[in-house]
């Protein structure tokens, strides 16, 4: 059976970090990254949200797992934000670097954040949110 | 229409479930006693909002903006509404989630409701359906169904949400002779807000609305908060790949690129567009989940996920907004604080 290799990258912000740069564990070596203000649009921003402050940390996570098919790599939009996971039998991670998103200039996002950060639960859901919508 | 009650933890909840846009319905309430009333009023909720907004109804007042060949329309306060939110959303996103893709939708193939596109594909599968003649009883966007996909020859950059003009005085919208609105990236989402935050006010209880995955919440939220499941593909049952997180106020949304899909000619298509090509986004993200102040914010984020791909991530960590977004390659990234637990890792 093929394994599958799972990565979980998670960024979050640093309180006490003005560093630009974030250090990534993961099993393939270095990936970087040097986007625009905006979201990736060709046209200059027009006033769109930005990241300001502390730059993000970012951790990388391998979890090989043996069920199911191994996908393969497939990036058709440029730059990724995590390296392509390397389908070997090795399951142990090794370090790598990979280049947080820039800061960009202060703006006020027009997308706000909940007021309350969503938690972990064991509860089973009672709604779900998906990409197969209709209509 | 049917309701039954559920628990979370030691809150009981009552719900509700219909259809509507070809989608489903539920409707959550932390008061029991007020589902019915409140069913009826969600219903009646989205019929406005469909015989407004919908681009699949020929008697809708988009479909009359979109057909009136560059003269202004007068429109009524609920579809204004909506139309402010679609232009709000392409603002915050410096275009990227554009309310004049409905040409380029066109143009993709994506002329109909989505089941009617499945059967179209259907169809063509078996050879059946390609010189019978157009169903006099089906709805104005489906006559016509049969003809030929109309190619990537005729995609184009769309025209761009800087053209539509609004009257607010006059209550007038005129978008120039050829360029079709489509808010199907922000309508179930403002739909759902509207309702949640109204249903809330009224009843005095919390409040989730969920159509079709487009999730609002209001009210005070049962203690343990509500366990909404983000899911990863088509599959939405609880064993199914995705996570469950438990979301106290706000909007909840995900997009994805792999299971609203069709066919044109021999490639398959979705239906989130790159405004700047007028083509189906490359898969970079499979789906993205976001949890923000609103379903609309939520569903803005990640519609632009899915059109920018890796160049929006600076975008949206900057809105603080939690985020689960999964590769192509199934690699999964958090961003602002979405909860990674043992399932994420699994």
């Amino acid at each position: 059976m093929a394994a599958t290799f799972v990565f979980t990258t998670v960024i979050s912000r640093s309180a006490h970090s003005d560093d630009t740069s974030a250090t990534t564990t993961g099993s393939s070596g270095t990936a970087q990254q040097n986007p625009p203000a905006s979201p990736g649009a060709p046209a200059p921003s027009n006033g769109a949200a930005a990241p300001s402050g502390p730059a993000p940390s970012a951790a990388l996570v391998t979890k090989p797992t043996t069920s199911g098919t191994a996908s393969s790599p497939k990036s058709t939009s440029g730059s990724t934000a995590a390296p392509a996971p390397h389908p070997t039998s090795s399951a142990a991670p090794v370090a790598g670097t990979t280049h947080a998103p820039q800061p960009q200039p202060s703006t006020t996002p027009a997308v706000k954040p909940p007021v309350t950060q969503p938690t972990t639960t064991s509860a089973p859901p009672v709604a779900t949110t998906s990409s197969s919508k209709h209509g | 229409m049917s309701a039954s009650t559920l628990w979370i933890a030691d809150d009981p909840i009552a719900k509700a479930v219909f259809p509507v846009w070809g989608g489903t319905a539920e409707l959550l309430l932390t008061e029991p006693s007020a589902i019915e009333e409140a069913e009826r009023s969600l219903a009646a909720d989205l019929a406005a909002v469909g015989a407004a907004c919908s681009r699949f109804r020929s008697d809708s007042e988009l479909s009359a903006v979109n057909a009136a060949a560059g003269k202004p329309v007068a429109v009524s306060p609920l579809f204004l509404d909506f139309l402010t939110v679609a232009l709000g959303a392409a603002a915050a996103t410096a275009g990227a989630v554009d309310p004049t893709c409905g040409s380029a939708l066109v143009a993709l193939g994506y002329d109909r409701d989505y089941g009617l596109l499945r059967e179209r594909d259907a169809r063509r599968d078996s050879g059946s359906g390609r010189h019978r003649a157009p169903d006099p009883s089906a709805p104005a966007a489906v006559v016509g169904a049969l003809a030929p996909d109309p190619g990537a020859s005729a995609l184009r950059p769309v025209a761009g949400w800087r053209v539509v003009e609004v009257d607010e005085a006059h209550s007038t919208v005129r978008v120039p002779d050829g360029v079709l609105l489509d808010f199907g990236a922000t309508a179930k989402a403002r739909a759902a807000d509207r309702a949640a935050h109204r249903l809330a006010a009224e009843f005095g209880c919390g409040v989730l609305v969920n159509l079709s995955g487009d999730i609002s919440i209001a009210g005070r939220a049962p203690s343990e908060g509500w366990p909404v499941r983000a899911a990863d593909g088509a599959l939405t049952g609880p064993d199914d790949p995705g996570q469950t997180v438990a979301v106290y106020d706000g909007g909840v949304a995900t997009s994805g690129t792999t299971t609203r899909t069709w066919r044109q000619g021999d490639r398959t298509v979705h239906h989130i567009v790159v405004p700047e090509t007028g083509d189906t986004a490359p898969v970079h993200w499979q789906t993205a989940s976001a949890i923000a102040a609103s379903c609309v914010d939520a569903n803005t984020l990640t519609t632009a996920a899915i059109v920018r791909g890796a160049r929006a991530l600076p975008f949206l960590f900057g809105t603080g907004c939690p985020m689960r977004l999964v590769g192509a390659d199934g690699g999964i990234t958090l961003l602002s604080g979405w909860p990674t637990d043992e399932e994420t890792l699994r």
